[in-house]
């Protein structure tokens, strides 16, 4: 079953076609990255799925129901963290979670409990003062406690981690990973090894289309590249070797890069450099990570228009 | 209905902490005690100046003060305050849209409606409440120092300037969802208001327009009666109804 369904989605703004006939689904309890450059399209379709713009057609499903613009009715089953949130700076956080929650209709009672608790899932419990001179980090983390309060099925992150510091980025994938249980996570970002970390679905969105969807491990492994990089410890030796097997690329120093067509080629190069004697610091075969795959496929789009 | 009281509340604790509150307050309090004050110490002032105006050659009578001239001082600062509270709100909106508070709100499942109407419930009050104490503060003046026996239909004055009051926050509130900047806001209110003073130039069309609401003198001293002031009654209150409904209607239809 999918909590989110985005059907054949267009939008332009004047003459410029931001999204075209986008489609793709999110299935129940899991982290979904949704993965593009900047002004791929991705805040767009965030805002059309909260029913913040009506899309020029196509339709989309949130947990079955329509998505429809202004005074959505699926908004009571979505939470919403925007990329910089901004507050009212001149509330303590529990104020600003009071509104939030009796806005989208909890009551006085439940208001009050569902604030300390999200305030303490996020660490900011302690904080009585004013919302004026959080810093982004905790800025961030409110979003989460804001967006988490009224218990949504559907939580949309958009770049949750694009301005923060190491620290305060472990701190919201943590929060993240940890709301899956309860929750599905639509998460969009550009920093891969995030989604990495913690997404179990992806999609790559470039100029407003899909370009590559699936499970993490399927996309990973169906776009598999043999690489083998090994570093030698000398000048000759690596000379040598290239004229043995050339076609490598030189990286740094003594280093040479390999994609072979045959996944086991490794062992030839082993046994030549054995064989020889070969000094070498390291032979290893490459995992591909999201990074390179990424930028493989923007470059294969890139050719292809 | 409760997303609208919340919605109003967090607006009426922001008039208060950004410190709105205060200077609204001030301001109301300063005019409602300048009125009287202004004219019971005009003839003082007179005196004083009277000597270095006969050097001038100009001779200065016996001046007359009562509760007519505070009353007169009265609708001539008004306008002072409601320009102070529109240039407040101007931002209300505009200021949201900017910053991008509005956007967790509205994802939470209430209207844009909903917070415009909130809006437009504070300005009202802080305008009504203002108003009436500013009118309180002259009115309690007046009768201590003279009395407010002499100024005529001194209650419905106030009540066609109440009216010209909502028209005109109407119209802000209208350029609130036309406008994305709060000097476009301003700008255009500023422009409605200019083409209504320049008609009331005219005899031809000043009945029919709220301007003649604040047209106030003849009323006071009896010269004019409310009658006079039907059509411009029910054209303002028509029309601060259109501009609130189109405005509403505009506001769903910005895009965040």
């Amino acid at each position: 079953m999918n909590m989110l369904t985005v059907n054949g989605v267009s939008k332009s703004f004047g003459s410029h076609k931001i999204i075209d006939n986008l489609s793709f689904e999110v299935p129940k309890h899991s982290i979904y990255g949704f993965i593009g450059q900047n002004g791929a399209g991705k805040t767009t379709t965030m805002k059309m799925i909260l029913g913040l713009l009506a899309p020029d057609a196509g339709e989309i499903l949130i947990n079955g129901e329509k998505v429809t613009t202004n005074k959505n009715k699926t908004n009571c089953f979505v939470g919403y963290l925007p990329d910089v949130p901004e507050y009212y700076e001149y509330m303590t956080p529990k104020e600003y979670l009071r509104l939030c929650g009796r806005i989208t209709g909890l009551d006085k009672k439940n208001v009050d409990e569902r604030a300390n608790k999200m305030l303490n899932v996020v660490g900011l419990s302690s904080y009585k003062k004013r919302i004026r001179g959080f810093s982004r980090g905790m800025k961030q983390r409110l979003g989460i406690a804001q967006a988490l309060l009224h218990k949504p099925k559907l939580l949309i992150c958009d770049e949750p981690t694009s301005a923060l510091d190491p620290i305060g980025r472990k701190e919201i994938l943590d929060i993240l990973s940890s709301v899956r249980e309860e929750t599905t996570v639509l998460f969009s970002t550009h920093i891969l090894t995030d989604v990495e970390r913690i997404c179990d679905n992806i999609a790559f969105i470039d100029k407003g289309e899909i370009i590559l969807s699936g499970s993490l491990d399927e996309v990973k492994s169906s776009h598999k590249t043999f690489g083998i990089e090994i570093l030698f410890e000398n000048e000759k030796d690596a000379k040598q070797f290239f004229e043995v097997f050339p076609g490598g690329k030189w990286g740094n120093s003594y280093q040479l890069q390999y994609y072979p067509q045959e996944r086991y080629k490794i062992f030839a190069y082993m046994k030549y450099i054995a064989k020889n004697q070969m000094q070498i610091h390291k032979i290893e075969q490459l995992e591909p990570t999201l990074e390179d795959l990424f930028l493989k496929i923007m470059e294969k789009e890139v050719n292809i228009r | 209905m409760r997303a609208f009281f919340e919605f109003f509340k967090k607006e009426w604790l922001e008039l208060i902490r950004t410190g709105k509150f205060l200077i609204l307050g001030i301001v109301f309090l300063i005019f409602g005690i300048s009125n009287p004050a202004i004219a019971k110490l005009t003839p003082w002032l007179m005196e004083i100046m009277s000597e270095d105006l006969s050097k001038m050659g100009l001779t200065v009578s016996e001046v007359i003060v009562n509760d007519l001239s505070s009353w007169t001082q009265f609708f001539k600062n008004i306008s002072m305050i409601i320009i102070v509270l529109l240039i407040m709100f101007s931002d209300t909106i505009s200021k949201e849209y900017q910053k991008g508070t509005l956007i967790p709100i509205f994802t939470k499942g209430i209207s844009p409606h909903t917070i415009l109407a909130a809006k437009t419930a504070l300005i009202f009050v802080c305008w009504t409440v203002g108003y009436w104490c500013t009118v309180g503060i002259t009115y309690g003046y007046n009768a201590y120092f003279w009395g407010n026996e002499i100024a005529e239909h001194i209650g419905f004055a106030l009540l066609c300037y109440y009216l010209f009051g909502i028209w005109l926050i109407s119209v802000l509130v209208f350029m609130t969802s036309v406008f994305q900047s709060n000097i476009g806001v301003l700008i255009g209110t500023a422009a409605v208001f200019g083409v209504n003073f320049v008609g009331t130039m005219f005899s031809k069309i000043i009945d029919y327009l709220p301007g003649k609401l604040t047209v106030s003198g003849e009323l006071l001293t009896g010269l004019a009666e409310p009658r006079a002031y039907g059509k411009s009654i029910v054209i303002t209150i028509i029309i601060s109804m259109m501009e609130l409904g189109i405005g509403y209607y505009l506001i769903s239809k910005k895009n965040l």
